[in-house]
């Protein structure tokens, strides 16, 4: 390189330092960052804006806490929460239970063993609107099992439209028994065979084995699977809009209600940042949790 | 009554024999190596005593008590893994008191028992640490009380050392043994370092294809092996094939390419077998100039400088053959210096087709 090249390098690089290398970092952080800050943090920060009674569509701006004073005190809308929560965590308990308990079968060699390990998984690739329809046909009112036991005169009970929300459960464990297989399969093949040997040699019995190394082992992926499985469930839309009952409805039907055909955009957003807190605490007690059971010693 | 027997143990891993017929008896409070290349079967030897492998055949005996059908949990022996295996969710008073508890002894006891275990093997300061924040040397340390705190009637290591750097290796070798010596458990060892194999046992089982091909102290059988395959992987063996000619209690002439040699032998040779011997890089002398009648001429093909020795490669004249002599102190001779070589009188000797079985 010359002498005069070098001093035009240098001083280009002198006028463009400062603003310039400022704005030509914001330039190459704007795909990235932009995408996250359109696609995440707007949308909600709108849906909080409009569940205060601010810029939301179609009304006035007006600062208001009418919305919220609604959703915890109007007993429909408590009631559906709840009713929300109760079928998130029943799913959530069943299909981690289930789920563990298919794991550790499947560890041990039986006949039919592969037929079970490909059975499992068929659900992984059934829609879960395809599996509601196939449970309002199986054990729905006017179903089969009803037909079936109707001649024995038998009333079969209600599974879907009923109020405890039995049928939407059964349709979100068809779903997510399988993932949480995946999960909870992956988590415990991770753990070193060593292990299990060395804790078999120092005297423990197979279930001893299980509750002081697979078990603890596994919890921090089974916790991770039933969280999963609980956000899914809390917030979803489909199958309760299907077959749930008409009251109480879950947080998710009720939403779109208010916002598709009662056009209350406020409250609809109102219950969308209700949702939205309520995953987000489940998530910071889980790490929380994860935090302290890692600090501790369960000697 | 020893304190464990193996009798004629087989096991199989879809067809192929792991062990084969395997007799070994173990005596109370002996270091006993198993010693052989990878796939050999020691490990599996190993697993077979602590009940992690079933076998097809044969009868384990501890104490004289038939435990092949005892399950894993309830033999009194304890193993040191390779990979350590420790509880990486416990610390390590957990880890060491896990063998404890699972035995129901009282609080008290366990505690106590731990603290000793600890002491023993110099970390009783590190006692609330999880593993992944010790070293290799510390985890292997936890892995070894955790298993001696339980007493075991019989002290199984595999490879417990390998994953050590050399240095760390060697001073832990030395602690080991101590460390046995003291509390006099039986131990059954496993490695496929033959130096490893020397300095510590009480007698070193050579293992090739799931069968014992030798049994004695490292002594008998690095001076005096009985096969083939056993001096070849114990140290450095110059091997020269030759045939017997003739034979006297206790002696046998045997004709080799390097002329008639006259072998001590506690074998039954008879003349005309095949046979061949085996020469240790230490045993053989060089000199510049010819050393008297016996001695053979050679060539300097490599010089190695291995720090308390140097390591030669000598071609002999008449033959094909090359010898590896091993002089302590530094290199003293060149690339093409002519030596003149002087064997040992007591080489050992050995059938040419030996797999000797015990």
């Amino acid at each position: 390189m010359t002498a005069s090249t070098q001093i035009v390098f240098r001083r280009a690089r002198r006028t463009r330092s400062g603003l310039g290398e400022v704005w030509a970092d914001i330039l190459l952080l704007a795909p990235g960052c932009g995408f996250l800050l359109l696609a995440m943090v707007v949308p909600v920060v709108q849906l909080g804006l409009a569940s205060l009674g601010l810029f939301g569509l179609g009304r006035p701006s007006q600062f208001t806490l009418d919305n919220y004073a609604q959703v915890f005190g109007d007993s429909l809308l408590r009631g559906g929460f709840f009713f929300s929560l109760r079928i998130a965590l029943a799913t959530m308990v069943v299909s981690v239970v289930v789920a563990t308990l298919l794991t550790a079968l499947l560890q041990i060699d039986f006949p039919g063993r592969r037929l079970v390990s490909v059975l499992y998984k068929i659900p992984l690739v059934v829609p879960s609107l395809v599996a509601a329809f196939l449970v309002l046909t199986m054990i729905g009112p006017g179903g089969m099992a009803a037909r079936l036991l109707a001649p024995l005169h038998v009333t079969w009970p209600s599974f879907v439209h009923d109020q405890s929300g039995i049928g939407i459960v059964i349709v979100l464990l068809w779903h997510n028994i399988p993932v949480t297989v995946l999960i909870v399969s992956a988590v415990a093949a991770a753990i070193p065979r060593d292990l299990v040997d060395a804790a078999r040699n120092l005297g423990a019995s197979p279930w001893r084995v299980f509750r002081h190394i697979i078990g603890p082992l596994c919890a921090p992926g089974i916790s991770a699977a039933a969280l999963l499985v609980f956000i899914d469930s809390f917030g979803t839309y489909a199958i309760p809009s299907l077959i749930g009952p008409a009251y109480p409805r879950a947080i998710s039907v009720v939403m779109t209600t208010e916002f598709l055909q009662h056009a209350n955009w406020g409250l609809a957003s109102a219950l969308g940042v209700v949702l939205i807190v309520t995953t987000a605490v489940v998530l910071v007690l889980y790490y929380r949790l994860m935090a302290r059971l890692r600090e501790q010693a369960p000697a | 009554m020893h304190r464990l027997e193996l009798r004629q143990v087989s096991k199989r891993f879809g067809g192929v024999p792991a062990l084969d017929r395997l007799d070994l008896a173990v005596h109370q409070g002996e270091f006993l190596t198993l010693l052989g290349a990878s796939g050999c079967g020691k490990s599996t030897t190993l697993r077979v005593i602590a009940g992690l492998v079933t076998p097809d055949e044969g009868e384990i005996l501890l104490d004289g008590a038939a435990i092949r059908d005892l399950p894993v949990h309830r033999r009194e022996t304890a193993m040191v893994f390779q990979s350590y295996a420790l509880f990486p969710h416990m610390t390590v008073i957990g880890n060491v008191a896990f063998g404890l508890k699972m035995r129901g002894f009282p609080a008290a006891e366990v505690e106590q028992r731990v603290a000793e275990a600890l002491a023993l093997v110099e970390l009783a300061a590190l006692g609330g640490r999880f593993p992944r924040q010790l070293s290799g040397g510390q985890q292997q340390r936890v892995a070894l009380a955790r298993a001696l705190v339980t007493r075991p009637k019989v002290l199984l290591l595999d490879e417990p050392l390998s994953n050590l750097d050399a240095q760390l290796r060697d001073r832990l070798r030395v602690e080991l043994r101590a460390l046995q010596r003291k509390l006099g458990v039986t131990t059954i060892y496993v490695t496929h370092d033959q130096a490893e194999a020397l300095a510590l046992s009480d007698r070193i089982v050579f293992m090739a294809g799931g069968r014992i091909v030798e049994i004695g102290t490292p002594r008998d059988i690095y001076r005096r092996p009985q096969a083939r395959s056993t001096a070849e992987f114990l140290g450095i063996a110059n091997i020269v094939s030759g045939r017997i000619v003739d034979t006297s209690p206790g002696a046998c002439i045997m004709e080799t390419p390097l002329g008639r040699l006259t072998l001590p032998t506690a074998e039954a040779f008879r003349v005309g077998d095949a046979a061949a011997l085996c020469l240790r890089p230490e045993d053989i002398r060089l000199d510049s100039h010819a050393a008297g009648k016996g001695a053979l001429a050679g060539t300097i093909r490599h010089a190695a400088y291995m720090g308390s020795m140097t390591e030669y490669i000598v071609d002999l004249g008449e033959s094909d053959l090359s010898f590896r002599v091993q002089v302590s102190g530094d290199t003293v001779w060149n690339l093409g210096d002519v030596v003149s070589l002087t064997l040992p009188d007591n080489a050992a000797v050995f059938r040419q087709d030996a797999a000797a079985q015990r």
